[in-house]
């Protein structure tokens, strides 16, 4: 079915410039996280990867999808045609922007009729779907396009005191016939890129499972109970921290994990940070440029304890 | 020196065969050949390299001129391999080929005892003895004849009968072929679509039906029965019964094929409200609906498989469980045995699928829902189960252990509920039809058949075949072929491949025109024999008869059916029958020499083993090839079934000093012969009974299963029998010499 | 808030049912589904609670019984982790098939509260949440570039198709609460 091994897409660019990305900022982020997006330009800044703001987007049409189909793909052609009159493959740094585009270009390609329809609701705004622009998540680029060795040369901070829960979340690896990205049963992209700035990343129970953040809205008790379990196995685990590379798994681990300590009358402490914050850390980036002032939970116990 | 002269002296040629090092490395064949020289009647032995080279076979017939041979001994393999090359040898030198005997000192002896070179020498002389023995005894036999008339008679007119027939007669045989009903075609006739081509049934019938009817060869009886069958194969003279006829017709014919078919399996009413409701009727009722397109566009069709079949299975994995989770009625599942039979049907899944695929054709907006047990759709017809998938047949698997219940509801919709094993939990669907799916069903007419044409009929009632692999069409009366249904379920394709299979088995006797026996026949002395009946009734191959003969009753046995076995000869009270080339003299003459005090250490314990040739005597060979190492107690003798084994030859095996006997068949069910080893079952148990009121140990007797795949278990069982023996100590009726 | 799903006893098949579902953009795989059980032993909203079994959703999907379905909370609970999707051994991706469901249950009137809340501030502010003018001053605040502005124009032609497929969408009033 879905084992495929990561190694054969290593230095795969199909062609195109991997230097340079239309950023899509989604909706969460500006508002809700801006943190993320915050270190992610400071770190791919020194990577040497330009991000291009694009224009004429904002919702990815997540949300839509599971109200009507036309709506949701016209949301997806729209935003993936913007991109392509600017000439620009698509960066985003949120998890459910990147499975939405996705799904929603994979669609596309298959289906004619529908990509017929749908440019003729684009007509007015000037715009043609065609295909050619891609969707790329934030990992994708820094373990593909600048990879693990360039990380490593950038790292002027070794982290090697930190045991680091990653956490994955679930869009940029299924399903994989469409992303085409990690093995999802077995990945390993996070892990490297954590363990580049010689911080450890750890097993854990459950590594894998999703955050639950998905069903907050239709029943909040039982996303935090998902989260809550999650949250028990990284502390079993004894680590020190756990990363994330979503907007939506970060407030579920960071902001929530207050709200679901109380709750479970529990007393986690544990850190939530984003990939990029503790790349930034490791280039040494000073934590206000990386937004770690705006985490719910105090990063003290990992900032006082590096070098 | 003449074939068929009278009982002469004895003139023994023993031949030693080294096989290279096969045997010449183990047993010192010099010490044999000298040893074979001091036995009486022994005219001539010597040892060649390989004895079945054109140089050994060469030395036989040179030798049997020169020293005047009349009997032949070959000490080598196993007769498995070289018995037909070397009686072939005797005959080109004017011997007649029973006048060979086999030792078998290579499988059975240097291949097993490889480290023990003095001890296999010392047994190899002991079976070079028992042969000579038993060869000095044997006499002269010539293979009987009969004459296969060359016509066949088919009863039975459906499409396995149509085949058959047509098949046989265009090969140019005379055929007659009798069918009850007033028309030709059987179950095909109510058929309407067939799998996997989905043609018509009828289009089908009438091309069996042409080319049965325009075929000159084919004499056609419809409304006819077949009343009576007497004589044996090549010569059956049957008596037909006709509807509209006064008179009988008689019939001569070479060979029969029996191809009277099955019936359809009907649910006594009310259960699954069969019988209560219209629209629960059966596939095949479902056939004539389709075909007369009475179905129209129902909301939903329900069809239940195994109704009727498989009656009895309680396996279902975590059935327990269920009833222990309160998720199923404990009171429910008692009554869940029904009527119906035990066995898989095998067609009705595919038929169904069929059947649901036609349905959704027509009338794609009615939901069709079968309820599965398990689908066994083989062959290419999974793809049929795929299709019905793709076209939203609903598959839902309900338990075997709960069967499903149909009831009339309101609202004119059946209410057919289950227990739903993927939800586990009991549930009902409201649907328009319910089609039972029920097996193909013995035909009421099997009973009557059986004892007409002495064939047997099965544990399920189907007629029996000979063996599922070496006899599928065969039956265990010579001449009389099963085709279709008639010996179980089978699909359309398979009942004429059947057919055309028995057509082949049959032209095999026809062709030649002449059926040739081997010589290991039996016969009656009428003079002992009080027609007690016994030998009639245990065999299988039905060739004793009681006859009148000179105003007295006595058995008479026919050669061509007898199959040698010799299960009658142990049977007979009055010792009246003999089994040529294993009569009593010649088997006792080797029980009598397997042990000699000269060879061999008194200490030792002592083994004779009786084995049928198919089975267990072939499992030692396997032992030899695969060179198992066993030890050098145990010598073997070879007859053709467990089933001659008389009791009194184990008697005379204690009575010549043996310590321990083993008797060994092929494991129940397989017997060659097909009831010779049940028949020793029986005999072991009395014997035991007798071997206690003369003092000897039960255990000093063991009955083995080995079969000829089994090398490993002779190994095992000669190993354990001597272990055994070796502890009880010397058999107390042993005649001691001093 | 929506009924728990109340599995019916007695089912009178409907094939019409499924042949809605089927012909929804990503339907046409669940006729696929042989009732394995992979997608609910790898769900892991199914973990954390006994209601939801999307095996069993499926199933009474292919029988028919719309109405207990359509209706229900437990199609709003599927995580779309994509994990049964990535396991099922027919290649069936079942969060996709929620997607269906829900689909189906907002066109047949059953539209969960926070459902009409998001779409509607979809529909008048362009994204799930307002840019307000804090937003924008904590930008630039942190050094961040201004956000695009959202395209009125396609907002109104998306807030016109929406409307015109799922006019259910809309609340009791005519106004998105």
């Amino acid at each position: 079915m879905s084992r495929a091994r990561l190694d054969d897409y290593r230095g795969c660019h199909c062609g195109s410039r991997v230097d340079r990305y239309g950023y899509f900022a989604g909706c969460s982020i500006p508002v809700r996280l801006n943190s993320y997006e915050l270190s992610s330009r400071k770190v791919l800044n020194k990577l040497g990867v330009e991000l291009v703001d694009l224009q004429g987007v904002s919702c990815c049409g997540m949300p839509i999808e599971r109200v009507d189909h036309e709506s949701f793909i016209f949301m997806v052609a729209k935003a993936l045609a913007e991109a392509e009159r600017q000439e620009l493959n698509i960066l985003t740094l949120c998890s459910g922007c990147f499975g939405s585009l996705s799904r929603g270009a994979a669609y596309l390609s298959e289906h004619e009729e529908e990509r017929e329809k749908v440019n003729e609701s684009l007509k007015e705004f000037d715009l043609t779907y065609k295909g050619t622009s891609k969707v790329r998540h934030l990992i994708q680029i820094l373990y593909r396009d600048v990879g693990v060795r360039r990380i490593e040369s950038e790292v002027k901070r070794k982290l090697d005191v930190l045991r680091i829960a990653a956490h994955y979340g679930c869009h940029p690896l299924k399903p994989h016939n469409i992303v085409e990205f990690d093995d999802p049963e077995e990945p390993h992209s996070l892990d490297e890129l954590i363990n580049a700035t010689g911080a450890t990343s750890i097993e854990y129970m459950d590594k894998l499972q999703c955050c639950g953040s998905p069903i907050l809205a239709a029943d909040e008790n039982l996303a935090m109970k998902i989260a809550k379990s999650k949250l028990d196995n990284i502390r079993t685990a004894k680590a020190d921290a756990v990363v994330t590379i979503c907007p939506f798994c970060e407030l579920m681990f960071d902001g929530m994990q207050i709200a679901i300590s109380d709750k479970f009358k529990e007393n986690y402490g544990i850190p939530a940070l984003l990939l990029p914050q503790l790349l930034g850390l490791a280039m040494d980036i000073r934590p206000a440029e990386l937004g770690l002032n705006a985490n719910k939970v105090s990063t003290e116990r990992i900032l006082g304890r590096l070098p | 020196m003449g074939e068929y002269g009278k009982r002469e002296e004895p003139r023994v040629g023993v031949f030693i065969c080294q096989c290279g090092t096969n045997i010449g490395g183990v047993v010192n064949c010099e010490d044999v050949v000298e040893y074979a020289r001091t036995l009486s009647n022994v005219a001539h032995s010597e040892y060649n390299m390989y004895t079945c080279s054109e140089v050994g076979l060469s030395a036989i017939k040179e030798a049997i001129k020169k020293h005047n041979l009349n009997r032949v001994v070959v000490a080598s393999c196993t007769p498995r391999t070289h018995e037909t090359l070397f009686r072939r040898t005797c005959k080109e030198a004017g011997l007649n080929e029973y006048l060979f005997e086999f030792a078998n000192i290579r499988e059975q002896c240097s291949w097993v005892h490889m480290n023990e070179p003095e001890k296999a020498t010392g047994k190899a002389k002991d079976i070079v003895r028992m042969a000579v023995a038993r060869a000095s005894e044997l006499e002269p036999r010539s293979e009987v004849e009969v004459d296969v008339d060359r016509s066949c008679l088919v009863i039975g007119g459906g499409i396995a009968g149509l085949t058959a027939a047509s098949s046989v007669a265009r090969q140019g045989f005379k055929v007659t072929l009798v069918e009850k009903e007033s028309k030709l075609g059987g179950k095909l006739k109510q058929l309407h679509l067939v799998y996997p081509t989905f043609q018509q049934a009828s289009e089908i019938l009438q091309d069996a039906v042409k080319s049965v009817s325009e075929n000159e060869n084919i004499q056609l009886l419809t409304s006819s029965t077949v009343e009576e069958v007497s004589g044996f194969v090549g010569s059956f003279e049957v008596t037909v019964r006709r509807q509209d006829r006064p008179n009988e017709l008689k019939v001569r014919v070479g060979t029969i094929i029996v191809a009277t078919g099955a019936t359809n399996y009907e649910p006594p009413r009310p259960s699954y409200g069969y019988g209560v409701s219209d629209r629960v009727v059966t596939q095949l009722k479902l056939e004539e609906i389709l075909r007369e397109n009475r179905l129209g566009r129902p909301e939903s069709v329900v069809m239940v498989q195994c109704v009727g079949a498989r009656k009895g299975e309680t396996w279902t994995p975590g059935f327990e469980e269920l009833k222990k989770s309160g998720l199923v009625d404990e009171a429910e599942s008692e009554r869940s045995v029904e009527e119906g039979f035990p066995y898989c049907s095998k067609i009705c899944c595919v038929n169904a699928i069929k059947n649901a695929l036609i349905i959704k054709d027509r009338s794609p907006n009615t939901d069709v829902i079968i309820l599965y047990s398990d689908i066994r759709a083989y062959k290419e017809y999974e793809r049929l189960y795929s299709d019905a998938r793709k076209k939203g047949v609903k598959f839902i698997r309900y338990i075997m252990e709960l069967p499903v219940e149909v009831k009339t509801s309101d609202g004119g919709k059946l209410d057919i509920s289950f227990f739903n094993t993927l939800d586990r939990r009991k549930m009902s669907l409201l649907a328009d039809y319910a089609v039972l799916s029920t097996p193909l069903a013995p035909s009421v007419d099997n009973l009557l058949l059986s004892k007409t044409l002495r064939i047997p009929i099965g544990a399920d009632g189907f007629l029996l075949e000979a063996h599922p692999k070496l006899g599928p069409v065969d039956t265990s009366t010579q001449g009389i072929f099963l085709a279709g249904t008639a010996a179980g379920p089978l699909d359309l394709a398979e009942s004429i491949t059947s057919a055309k299979a028995a057509t082949a088995r049959a032209s095999s006797l026809m062709t030649p025109g002449r059926l040739a026996k081997e010589a290991v026949t039996t016969e009656v002395n009428p003079t002992k024999c009080d027609a007690c009946g016994l030998c009639e009734a245990i065999c299988p191959f039905v060739a004793p008869r009681i006859v009148t003969i000179d105003g007295r009753k006595v058995s008479q046995i026919n050669p061509i059916l007898c199959n040698g076995c010799g299960t009658c000869v142990a049977a007979c009270p009055r010792f009246a029958i003999t089994l040529y080339h294993y009569k009593d003299d010649q088997i006792v003459s080797q029980v009598r020499t397997a042990f000699s005090d000269e060879v061999g250490d008194r200490a030792e314990p002592r083994i004779l083993m009786f084995t049928c040739t198919y089975c267990s005597y072939a499992g030692a060979d396997l032992a030899g090839v695969s060179r198992l190492q066993y030890p050098t107690n145990v010598r073997i003798l070879r007859l053709p079934c467990s089933g001659r084994v008389d009791p009194y030859l184990v008697f005379e095996a204690f009575k010549a000093g043996a310590d321990g006997v083993i008797i060994s068949g092929c494991h129940p069910g397989d017997c060659h012969f097909l009831s010779g080893n049940r028949m020793a079952e029986q005999r072991y148990k009395s014997l035991q009974a007798a071997l206690d009121s003369l003092g000897v140990e039960k255990d000093r007797v063991q009955l083995e299963w080995i079969s000829a795949s089994e090398g490993q278990l002779f190994a095992k069982v000669v190993k354990d029998m001597t272990d055994k023996i070796r502890a009880l100590g010397p058999n107390p009726m042993r005649v001691v010499k001093e | 808030m929506e009924p728990d799903l109340d599995i019916p006893e007695k089912i009178r098949p409907d094939p019409s049912f499924m042949e809605e579902v089927l012909k929804e953009p990503d339907g046409e795989k669940l006729r696929y589904c042989f009732n394995c059980g992979t997608c609910t032993a790898s769900c892991v909203v199914s973990r954390h609670t006994e209601k939801y079994r999307p095996r069993m959703i499926l199933h009474l999907v292919s029988l028919g019984a719309k109405e207990a379905i359509l209706r229900s909370k437990e199609i709003w609970l599927c995580a779309a982790c994509n994990t049964c999707g990535e396991r099922c051994p027919q290649g069936v991706n079942i969060a996709d098939g929620m997607n269906v469901l829900r689909r189906l249950a907002i066109k047949h009137g059953y539209v969960p509260a926070s459902i009409r809340a998001l779409v509607s501030r979809i529909l008048v502010h362009g994204r799930i949440y307002e840019v307000d003018e804090f937003v924008e001053e904590e930008r630039q605040d942190l050094g961040l570039p201004p956000l695009p502005s959202v395209d009125k124009k396609f907002i109104e032609k998306l807030s016109e198709k929406i409307h015109s497929k799922s006019p259910s969408i809309v609340g009791s009033d005519g106004e998105s609460k």
